[in-house]
């Protein structure tokens, strides 16, 4: 008797956890979880790491800065006799700008990431036309020597300098601009290669000082250019011995002990709008799920060895030129847009930091074709008379908003990616109405829906977001088609 | 792109330049040949040779016309129409050139007219999106199997305290 009621009991008992089960799952999507993917931003192409610049970086959200470490400045132009390349403390090295740059960034409360590239001739194996900056076949030896003092000297124990976490070698080494040879005599590619050495290298070194430095492999330059770069797609394909376009797989051979970094970075400079996709090898905005995907299909297949389970993809490199002052540079109105759908575009592939390149226009003097106008602030006539463009709250602050069948779909990034609450409101005969209260986490990327609103399926009117009083910049329910816009105007 | 920096020690630290864009260093991020639709490039390490465009022998009297010829030889070619699956690869790819305007969205709808419907908040795959819909992931709310499978549980609860109440 006892037994049978236990057993009716324990019967029970299951029922109800299988009930208690079912209904947690009901409950749990309705908490405002949020995305859990973030979305940092930084800026990559600040060169006066001084005030009142760093001031203005701030305001943009950003919270990192690349911090080139040049190894030609900092080299001996010859080394001399009983040169320890590995030694951050040789006197033969010249660190001091290096050293006043990184503390700077990390002063001004920025997290900064390294950029190791150059070379000095001594290093080089080759030498071929291009510019001060371009490396030619560098020896990968002499490399990881230059990177092992470097990460030593930026290891946070050595000398009072601060701690860098984030090392990247070589930019764009698919351009000929910056890395050669790109191909060999016949027209084989064959920068790859010789960059996945100088990669895993770099990697042995970094990581031998601190297991937890994180090491950024690519940093890709956008387009495939006949015997000038090679396209992205194609040289990441090379780099992790993988194959196959749509649906990418390993190569029988090739990669024996893997290529070692953490994430990886691409350029996506794109002639055209957020959605625009290049040529089969190009990675523009519209091409990162296929990065994504090469990368997911590498790191199953272990090409790639890393810190994480997945491969974070960074965008360290974008802009457009904007009009003003660029007379060919995308019009200001549809910039503000287009930054934020940037920004929203990238986050979905997987990008988790999005730097923009510059901080400030670049002084024209009326020449805006070898000048870069693609800044977040106008240049003044002294610092001081810097103003903010409308893409800097684009930048700080995006928010995207899209009508579909079920609702208002949005996205978007609070300032600085902080946690908290945010409104997203409609305009309706001039007037701003909340139509829905959703909470912010920790990543400060909020996405959703407003069901059953039918708004901006006329494509009328505009959308935006609240948080803390600060005001997103307005997303036109009206959309703008894609269209031939060079990205430096 | 544009890391150049002309750092050569203490007597020149303030001098930086950066690459110019405009000559030629700008080539290296710009597509130049654009389509009406603004969508592809005609450069690459896939396009067409100029033999393929224009067959050999036309390819031939261009270029026994000098430089000039040559030129024009090379831009047929790299004007020239990408067919689906000329990748260009060398690893044999086989993929082909991609898709118009507003493509490039994994997950979601893009219509061509920048107007994306759907967002994968969680950036998920096609299939991520469908189960998400369905148990209301994406939605906040219950979704359409998450009722369903409740209903399906209760009934067999009640089944099943029915029959051990006949048993008993």
């Amino acid at each position: 008797m006892i037994r049978a009621l236990a057993a009716t009991r324990l019967h029970w008992a299951v029922v109800l956890a299988a009930l208690s089960t079912l209904v947690l799952l009901a409950a749990a999507p309705r908490a405002e979880a949020g995305p859990k993917r973030p979305l940092e931003t930084g800026i990559s192409g600040l060169w006066d790491l001084e005030q009142p610049f760093l001031s203005q970086a701030a305001v943009t959200g950003a919270g990192s800065l690349r911090v080139v470490v040049s190894w030609r400045a900092i080299a001996p132009a010859s080394p001399p006799a009983g040169f320890d390349p590995s030694n951050p403390a040789d006197p033969a090295y010249s660190w001091w700008e290096t050293d006043k740059r990184m503390r700077a960034v990390v002063d001004a409360g920025f997290a900064p990431f390294a950029l190791v590239t150059e070379a000095p001739s001594w290093a080089e194996r080759c030498s071929a036309p291009g510019w001060d900056s371009a490396v030619c076949d560098p020896d990968p030896e002499a490399f990881a020597a230059f990177a092992l003092a470097a990460a030593k000297r930026y290891s946070g124990g050595f000398g009072g300098l601060p701690k860098v976490s984030y090392w990247e070698p070589i930019n764009e080494p698919n351009l000929s601009l910056f890395f050669n040879p790109q191909f060999d005599s016949a027209g084989k590619p064959v920068s790859a290669k010789l960059y996945r050495d100088l990669l895993n290298r770099f990697a042995a070194s970094v990581k031998s000082v601190d297991p937890g430095n994180v090491v950024i492999g690519g940093g890709l330059g956008p387009i495939a250019v006949r015997r000038h770069t090679i396209g992205p797609l194609k040289f990441t394909r090379e780099l992790l011995c993988m194959k196959g376009g749509k649906k990418p797989r390993p190569t029988k051979r090739g990669c024996p002990d893997g290529v070692h970094f953490d994430l990886f970075d691409i350029h996506p400079y794109t002639t055209g709008g957020p959605t625009h996709s290049g040529r089969v090898n190009d990675v523009q905005l519209g091409d990162l799920p296929d990065l994504r995907r090469l990368l997911n299909a590498a790191k199953r297949a272990n090409r790639i060895r890393s810190h994480w389970s997945g491969v974070p993809i960074w965008v360290t490199e974008f802009s457009w030129d904007t009009k003003p002052p660029d007379p060919g540079g995308l019009p200001m109105k549809i910039a503000k847009r287009w930054v934020a759908e940037a920004l929203y575009r990238a986050w979905r592939s997987g990008v988790t930091r999005f730097f923009w390149y510059g901080l400030r226009d670049e002084p024209a003097n009326g020449n805006f074709r070898e000048t870069l106008q693609s800044g977040l602030y106008f240049t003044g006539a002294t610092p001081a008379a810097d103003r903010p463009k409308p893409i800097l709250w684009a930048f700080r602050f995006p928010l995207v908003a899209y009508p579909g069948k079920k609702g208002l779909h949005f996205w978007g990034r609070t300032p600085h990616g902080r946690g908290g609450k945010v409104r997203i409101q409609v305009k309706r005969q001039g007037r701003w109405r909340t139509v829905k209260r959703t909470g912010v986490n920790r990543t400060g990327v909020f996405a959703g829906r407003v069901k059953k609103l039918r708004y901006g399926r006329n494509e009328r009117g505009a959308v935006r977001a609240v948080f803390g009083g600060i005001r997103s910049v307005p997303f036109s329910m009206r959309p703008v088609r894609d269209f031939y816009q060079r990205p430096f105007g | 792109m544009v890391a150049a920096t002309a750092l050569a020690g203490p007597a020149s630290a303030a001098a930086e330049t950066v690459v110019p864009p405009g000559n030629g260093a700008v080539n290296q991020y710009t597509q130049t040949f654009p389509t009406p639709g603004g969508k592809a490039t005609v450069e690459g390490d896939s396009v067409s040779s100029p033999s393929r465009t224009l067959g050999k022998r036309q390819t031939r009297e261009l270029e026994a016309e000098g430089p000039e010829g040559v030129a024009a030889a090379n831009l047929a070619a790299e004007t020239a129409p990408v067919a689906a699956g000329d990748s260009g690869d060398s690893g044999g790819s086989g993929d082909g050139s991609r898709s118009g305007a507003g493509s490039g969205a994994t997950g979601g709808r893009a219509d061509g007219s920048g107007h994306s419907v759907g967002l994968d908040v969680q950036g998920a795959s096609g299939l991520g999106a469908v189960l998400g819909g369905a148990f209301g992931a994406s939605s906040g709310g219950l979704g359409l199997l998450m009722p369903l499978l409740i209903l399906l549980a209760l009934a067999w609860c009640l089944a099943y305290a029915w029959r051990q109440r006949r048993i008993g």
